[in-house]
């Protein structure tokens, strides 16, 4: 009997020494593992979510490029027509008009970089960023006027040729198609030079293409 | 529970030892897998602009009476701004990186759109009765090398625009020193040395 208890006794020592040293074996396995995801997700900087770490540089880069407001320089021949009943702005002969003038101005265009779309090609390992299209945002702004006929305008006519400019360079923007193309282009320049190298670092086999 | 306190001392070991000494070494290695050779463009300006061309009359008695003449066209051209990579200089020490990023400069060639110098296209000054002075194609190509240097010169001259060049080359190489770092950013200092 007495022998039969110190069997069992022995027997269930045998089984917490088991079970302890699965126990120990379980954490070390457990430690090992955050070890790891400290190290790869933590420590070197996270390469999870590519399209989320391209969202947030993205914004970084364009905050502080400032890559939404384009100014662009634009100087338009402005035609003032001597009848306005009867009037060829398309004449090449400056002699066909009241005067020409040369209007120097600016233009903002802008882009709206809330609408930008991220998106993953995983089979082709690509990582590929849409633009919106740039629109112009604001009034032309005219900062000089140069007559072209030869003579000074005369000051009383300063006021009209302004206007004038206001609104040929309106105008000529507005149907300009390769203007807000060269707007959005400008802003594409930049970030596929940074992703170029930016993606390198991230993980080399993908590519980024804006567009 | 001996042991666990144990593994737990191990645990924190592993994990100071991974945030140790290495990364200062790590810090060096990686910036210097940012590659620095070549141009960095960072701005490409669009200019929509008007010429003055004029043609003088030509010399000898066949051309007497000839009216000097004038054409204006509206042309549209694009040029580049950026920086020389290989002029950038990135050190490390300790946790400290010093940078010097070169003035902007203009990269390649202007880009005019040569449509613009159809003679459609232009406003031109009256020639005179008695001797013409007609615009030729020649006068077209030569109107068009204009543009072309024009932008090059306004361009080289617009210290705004450079300012912003060399300014978006400091952003890229910041967010790419952040990314090759493989630290976060409060763990190192960047020193910006600019070319004036």
């Amino acid at each position: 009997m007495e022998k039969e208890k110190m069997e069992n006794e022995g027997k269930k020592e045998i089984v917490r020494k088991k079970g302890s040293k699965l126990k120990v074996f379980l954490l070390l396995l457990v430690l090992v593992i955050i070890v790891i995801f400290v190290k790869k997700f933590i420590i070197s900087g996270g390469k999870g979510n590519i399209d989320l770490k391209v969202k947030s540089t993205l914004e970084k880069v364009v905050e502080k490029s400032d890559l939404e407001t384009v100014n662009i320089t634009y100087n338009v021949i402005a035609k003032k027509c001597k009848d306005e009943d009867n009037c060829d702005l398309t004449s090449n002969s400056i002699e066909d008009f009241a005067y020409v003038v040369s209007c120097k101005g600016t233009i903002t265009a802008g882009i709206d970089f809330n609408n930008v779309d991220i998106s993953i090609d995983e089979d082709n390992k690509k990582v590929i960023i849409v633009l919106p299209d740039a629109k112009i945002t604001d009034e032309p702004n005219i900062t000089s006027i140069k007559f072209l006929n030869g003579n000074d305008l005369p000051a009383e006519e300063l006021p009209n040729a302004r206007k004038l400019c206001q609104e040929t360079t309106l105008e000529k923007s507005e149907n300009d198609d390769k203007l807000l193309p060269a707007a959005k282009e400008q802003a594409i320049v930049v970030l596929e030079q940074f992703y170029k190298q930016w993606i390198k670092a991230f993980d080399d086999s993908y590519q980024v293409e804006i567009r | 529970m001996k042991k666990i306190k144990l593994l737990f001392a191990l645990f924190i070991l592993i994990i100071l030892t991974g945030c140790g000494k290495d990364k200062e070494i790590n810090l060096s290695e990686n910036i210097q897998k940012i590659e620095l050779t070549g141009n960095l463009v960072t701005y490409q300006a669009y200019y929509h602009n008007v010429l003055e061309y004029e043609k003088e009359p030509s010399s000898g008695i066949q051309h007497l009476f000839e009216k000097k003449r004038t054409l204006f066209a509206e042309y549209m051209g694009t040029i580049k701004y950026g920086i020389n990579l290989s002029k950038v200089k990135i050190e490390v020490n300790g946790n400290n990186i010093n940078v010097f990023i070169p003035k902007a400069t203009i990269i390649g060639e202007p880009n005019v759109d040569k449509d613009d110098f159809k003679p459609e296209n232009f406003i031109e000054s009256k020639d005179g009765i008695l001797n013409k002075n007609p615009l030729t194609v020649n006068d077209s190509n030569d109107a068009f090398n204009k543009a072309q240097q024009e932008i090059k010169d306004n361009a080289a001259k617009d210290e705004k625009l450079i300012l912003l060049a060399q300014k978006r080359a400091k952003v890229i190489i910041e967010e790419n020193i952040d990314q090759f770092s493989g630290l976060s950013k409060d763990e190192y200092t960047i020193n910006w040395e600019y070319e004036q």
